[in-house]
């Protein structure tokens, strides 16, 4: 069957940079409730060129179906190639549905972009804590508690 | 048992309904989701189009020819769902878009004029959403406490805990008739006598520096709520031999079409009842000033109803009651029997591949369940999310539900994400629990 290609089932079984990353800059958590499936994102950032940040680490863990899983597992590797926040933060839905190989049915739209917005969510919480400009790591180890039922 | 001549009845009811002859995925479609919504046989959608072809216009308002005849079929459509459920008096049936509207009618008009602060309503760990946040949101308003009684791992209420829990400040229990996750049929009839005997105490302000509310006497039972959106399509009910004060149900799950569902009430309780919704239709003269309400059952039908959805409703009441509901549950008891058997013994123990485990939730007899059946999914100890396995359920063509099909808190209870479930319906046969069985078959070829 399609959906199920040898790309999902092998992210699926084998997630890449799965695990807990030590002092994050930042961490954000999706919790899809109607399906309990949870993904959360770590990020290590550094300035990069003028008023821009790089990811220098990921890890993301969770629990989740295939989809879900295997997006968080490619998206993972992805942000490690372009690195730029500012790149990262332009990822969409289409983009995601790509990177699982296309051809993802409506109602797992919404797995396939679980990864994506703790991803984002992450990013953001870089840009309220301040730290667009320099990340000062010691004060950034907060982890997002709250459940965001989409 | 079924007699051989209902058997052969059963087998050719799939030629009533006409989607059952799709196609998905390159396959014959096995449609197992009937607990969310059933399919429609041919009587049903002939219905539909003949009152729009031929009968449709506005009911209780103009005098002409359509009008007559469109009111008439309205109010003959009451008569037959209100004789299908033991209603005996048509009036006290009231036509709503569905059984989440019913509950809400009742706990938003009578809730909030009868429930007061430190006041109770008795719930059950197995609602569904629709029978739990109308009563949160009451609660809330009217700082009451919400109770919940405890159901046990095989899924059945604690009769024990209910008796615990109720209380003289109970004003309104209100519970499922049957579970649409665990599949239980609850002892409606033995929880209506316990509130029978029942008393709810009356507390009233001691004075104006006083406002803490203080019993004063005691008045009547607590009001008996219940949700029958899993009930009526599957098993005879009379809501008289029941017991209880509400009764709540869709269409769509009985073979009608959607956006009609009813809510039947005893006459003296809707008529001490407040409007819900307002408008037209439900009034008998209105000045700029005020408003004086019709009579049951229109003072609750504000605005023009779903007339079309109400004459497909009791076209599909007479396809059901031609069926027999006796015969219906005695098929759909043999079905869920079957269909436990293929799933515990054909595919956890002697299954084809070693490895493949399906864990089934709710009452082990099937006596004391209807016709569904939740469960999940394990490959070499490692569980298959119920969306992957309803992916390529539906893959083979087979139909099924994932997720937590509305009844969050008692997933939780069970330590549970989500489920598959596979549910029945009249026109399914033992083949189709064949095709669902060699289906899952395909889950561990995926996930090795």
């Amino acid at each position: 069957m399609n959906l199920y290609r040898d790309l999902i089932i092998d992210h699926y079984q084998n997630p890449r940079n799965f695990g807990e990353l030590k002092n994050p800059d930042a961490v954000a958590r999706e919790t899809n409730a109607s399906c309990g499936d949870m993904v959360e994102f770590a990020i290590k950032v550094k300035p990069f060129a003028i008023n821009g940040l790089r990811i220098t680490d990921v890890k993301w863990r969770g629990v989740g179906c295939a989809i879900s899983t295997a997006a968080a597992s490619l998206l993972s590797e992805k942000i490690r190639q372009i690195s730029q926040i500012r790149q990262i933060s332009q990822i969409r839905q289409n983009d995601m549905i790509d990177l699982l190989g296309g051809d993802i049915s409506h109602a797992r739209i919404k797995c396939a972009t679980l990864p994506l917005v703790a991803l984002q969510k992450a990013i953001g919480k870089l840009e309220t804590n301040k730290l667009t400009n320099l990340p000062a790591r010691n004060t950034t180890h907060s982890v997002a508690g709250g459940q965001t039922n989409k | 048992m079924i007699d051989k001549s209902t058997h052969k009845k059963f087998n050719e009811i799939k030629q009533d309904f006409p989607i059952l002859k799709r196609r998905v995925n390159g396959k014959q479609l096995v449609y197992l989701d009937s607990a969310a919504t059933s399919q429609k046989p041919q009587q049903v959608i002939d219905a539909l189009v003949d009152y729009y072809q031929n009968h449709n216009a506005n009911i209780h308002r103009g005098v002409h020819t359509l009008g007559d005849e469109s009111t008439k079929l309205y109010e003959q459509a009451r008569k037959t769902v209100a004789d299908f459920i033991g209603a005996g008096d048509p009036e006290e049936l009231i036509f709503v878009r569905n059984t989440t509207e019913a509950i809400n009618l009742v706990a938003y008009s009578w809730g909030r004029d009868n429930i007061k602060e430190g006041d109770e309503i008795l719930l059950t760990e197995m609602e569904h959403h629709s029978n739990i946040i109308p009563w949160q949101l009451v609660a809330a308003r009217q700082k009451a406490k919400l109770k919940y009684v405890n159901v046990d791992r095989e899924g059945e209420i604690d009769l024990q805990d209910f008796l615990r829990k109720l209380s003289p400040r109970t004003k309104i229990v209100a519970v499922t008739h049957v579970n649409n996750f665990l599949g239980t049929i609850n002892p409606i009839k033995e929880i209506a006598e316990i509130i029978r005997n029942q008393k709810t105490e009356i507390r009233k302000q001691k004075s104006e520096n006083n406002k803490r509310l203080r019993p004063s006497s005691f008045g009547l039972r607590p009001l008996f709520l219940v949700d029958g959106a899993q009930a009526v399509p599957h098993m005879p009910v009379n809501v008289k031999d029941l017991g209880c004060d509400f009764y709540a149900f869709s269409g769509h799950k009985m073979y009608g079409p959607m956006g009609i569902g009813c809510l039947w009430g005893k006459r003296g309780i809707l008529e001490a009842m407040p409007p819900f919704l307002t408008g037209g239709g439900m009034i008998n003269t209105v000045s700029f000033k005020e408003t004086t309400f019709t009579d049951l059952p229109d003072k609750f039908e504000a605005g023009t109803p779903d007339v079309a959805g109400a004459v497909g409703l009791a076209a599909a009441v007479k396809y059901l009651k031609n069926i027999g509901m006796e015969n219906v549950r005695k098929h759909e008891m043999e079905l869920t029997e079957y269909a436990i058997d293929k799933l515990c013994k054909g595919l956890a123990f002697a299954g084809q591949r070693p490895g493949l485990i399906i864990q089934i939730f709710g009452p082990a007899d099937v006596e004391q369940r209807g016709g569904l059946i939740a469960f999940t999914v394990k490959v070499n100890g490692k569980e298959i999310h119920a969306h992957d396995v309803a992916q390529i359920l539906d893959s083979q063509g087979v139909a099924v539900r994932s997720g937590h099909h509305c009844v969050m808190p008692m997933h939780t209870k069970l330590g549970l994400a989500a489920t598959a479930r596979v549910s029945f319906g009249i026109y399914n046969t033992k083949e189709d629990i064949d095709k669902l069985v060699s289906a899952l078959k395909k889950v561990p070829q995926i996930f090795r």
